[in-house]
């Protein structure tokens, strides 16, 4: 009887160090649980410089890095660069690829521009060559209207402050004849025609009065004028007359625009120089033509200027003013000291399996107005896999 | 008496489980001496371990000089030459060819006396790949964009993968 209430004393104590162990145990395990896994499936984060394990022969994201790291200092040390006392400006050109693989060439030039960018403090500036041109247009194009607009107002001041008006003792008659050369800006001359009559007549109150249009009333001067464009090449159409004479010398140079109001145009015939082909033209006042070679197109990017008239009644230009209407939109690489560009060559060996490229990337400098190259620099590498990829 | 020892047991079981609710510990900082014994030039410890023979980098990589100068435009450059020694133990059967990532940050300040310690690098470059078959000496140069930090740490690994 003793022995059984010891053995089961025993057996007592036993059990509660047992579960006193596996208690404890859960708990402290339970403390050393690994977290939950944040990775993505099938994914790991590499560090940019990090190989891949996927292999290849070609370049590598970090050659690139190094590129541009090494290229980065190298052209602040330039004299060029750090001895100029204004900011240098660089142009940038696609660079060559001269190798089998498939490649951004663009990525070196864009990972040395930050590089610079973060750098050089303001030392070294690039031009933004396809990038946000968009919208860079809409904006000095919405700005060119108010340009417009004050290019108006301060034509309408000069005429109205002028000594024809100001020293005559009788109010000034006036005619407004159309502009010539609307058709250059695709532009209604009748309201730009109306909007300067109103600020002349607004500057000059009673000392201007103008006729009627289409009158017969006589008057003293006519205001007219002409819209060109600061170009020597044969720029858009020049008006409906010319329009017609050139689209009919020059057939194969020019299409009807299909987007056109029908009711105010004229049908006619066209042969061809060469005689071989019959088509119906149309032809009409105010019809924007457009043209294959892009080069006539209207409303041409180039800075366009109106110079207004005052016509006296022998058909003398008595007062004439030119004011800017619409600048041309420049890229600004005009303003470029040099030209980055470069190219990247490699030569590529396969055999049983194994792919070997040794490839060269030259970068360098050119000089725009002498076309000498300032400066250049090399990288190369050599690499052999024995997984052969397609494109690397 | 069983009643007060299961007591104890679960009073103590209570305690452990609180233990393990914390939410947040501190970091381990590095401790000064560490940093402080930092050179300019470092490798860093091999990526795994074997039971004979040693990946150290030391091993394989010595270093034959170092210079830090500045350019015509004022911008500091490092020089350091990088030889491969090849195999030096029984075990190596043949010298091996060596590829290494090195980063080198630039500092305005001195690295001693506080070494890493001292503050953010003004500049560091990225992990560049440096091959070297045995034998080979490497002047393996590096420039900073930064004028004025002419101090640096060099940090050596095995090539990064």
């Amino acid at each position: 009887m003793f022995n059984k209430l010891l053995l089961l004393k025993v057996a007592m104590k036993i059990k509660m160090s047992v579960v006193l162990c596996v208690s404890v145990g859960s708990i402290m395990l339970g403390g050393c649980a690994t977290p939950v896994d944040t990775t993505p499936s099938h994914t790991r984060i590499l560090a940019p410089d990090q190989d891949d394990e996927i292999a290849g022969s070609f370049i590598d994201s970090s050659d690139i890095r190094t590129i541009a790291q090494q290229m980065c200092t190298e052209l602040l040390t330039l004299p060029e660069v750090s001895e100029s006392p204004d900011t240098v400006r660089i142009a940038t050109e696609k660079i060559r690829n001269s190798t089998r693989y498939m490649i951004d060439t663009n990525l070196l030039l864009r990972r040395l521009r930050l590089e610079l960018n973060k750098y050089s403090q303001g030392q070294v500036r690039f031009f933004a060559q396809g990038s946000g041109q968009a919208a860079r247009t809409r904006i000095l194009k919405e700005r060119e209207q108010t340009r417009v607009q004050k290019a108006i107002d301060d034509v309408a001041s000069f005429i109205a402050s002028s000594d024809l008006v100001q020293n005559s003792e009788k109010p000034v008659r006036l005619a407004v004849v159309p502009v010539a050369n609307t058709n250059l800006f695709n532009m209604n001359a009748d309201s730009f025609a109306s909007l300067l009559r109103t600020k002349i007549k607004d500057h000059a109150g009673a000392k201007v009065l103008f006729a009627k249009a289409g009158s017969d009333a006589q008057v003293d001067y006519t205001l007219t004028g002409e819209f060109f464009v600061e170009s020597i090449k044969r720029e858009g159409v020049a008006n409906t007359v010319e329009d017609l004479k050139w689209a009919q010398e020059n057939p194969n140079k020019w299409y009807a625009d299909p987007n056109y109001s029908p009711g105010s145009t004229v049908y006619g015939t066209q042969i061809n120089l060469d005689g071989s082909i019959r088509r119906r033209i149309k032809v009409g006042p105010n019809i924007t033509y457009k043209l294959i070679d892009p080069a006539l197109w209207n409303s041409p990017n180039l800075t366009k200027k109106f110079n207004v008239m005052l016509v006296n009644n022998e058909d003398m230009a008595v007062l004439e003013k030119v004011v800017n209407l619409e600048e041309q939109i420049k890229s600004g690489q005009e303003r470029a000291n040099y030209i980055l560009t470069g190219d990247i060559a490699s030569l590529s060996r396969a055999r049983a399996g194994q792919r070997s490229d040794y490839v060269l990337v030259s970068l360098y400098l050119i000089d725009p107005v002498s076309n000498e190259m300032l400066w250049e620099y090399g990288y190369e590498v050599k690499r052999v896999t024995s997984r052969s990829v397609l494109y690397r | 008496m069983h009643t007060l020892s299961c007591r104890y047991v679960i009073v103590g079981i209570v305690l452990l489980a609180f233990f393990g609710c914390r939410t947040t510990y501190d970091a381990r900082r590095t401790p000064a001496e560490e940093l402080q014994s930092e050179g300019r030039i470092v490798f860093v410890r091999p990526d795994r371990y074997s039971l004979f023979g040693t990946r150290s980098i030391r091993d394989y990589i010595e270093i034959t000089y170092e210079q830090i100068s500045v350019n015509e435009a004022g911008y500091p450059v490092l020089t350091v030459g990088l030889r491969n020694r090849g195999g030096q133990h029984f075990w190596d059967t043949k010298g091996p060819d060596v590829q290494l990532s090195v980063q080198t940050a630039f500092y305005n300040k001195p690295i001693q006396p506080d070494g890493a310690a001292s503050g953010p690098a003004l500049y560091h470059t990225n992990w560049q790949t440096v091959k070297l078959v045995r034998g080979q000496t490497s002047d393996y140069k590096v420039a900073c964009p930064i004028k004025g930090a002419n101090h640096y740490q060099m940090t050596i690994s095995e090539y990064l993968k």
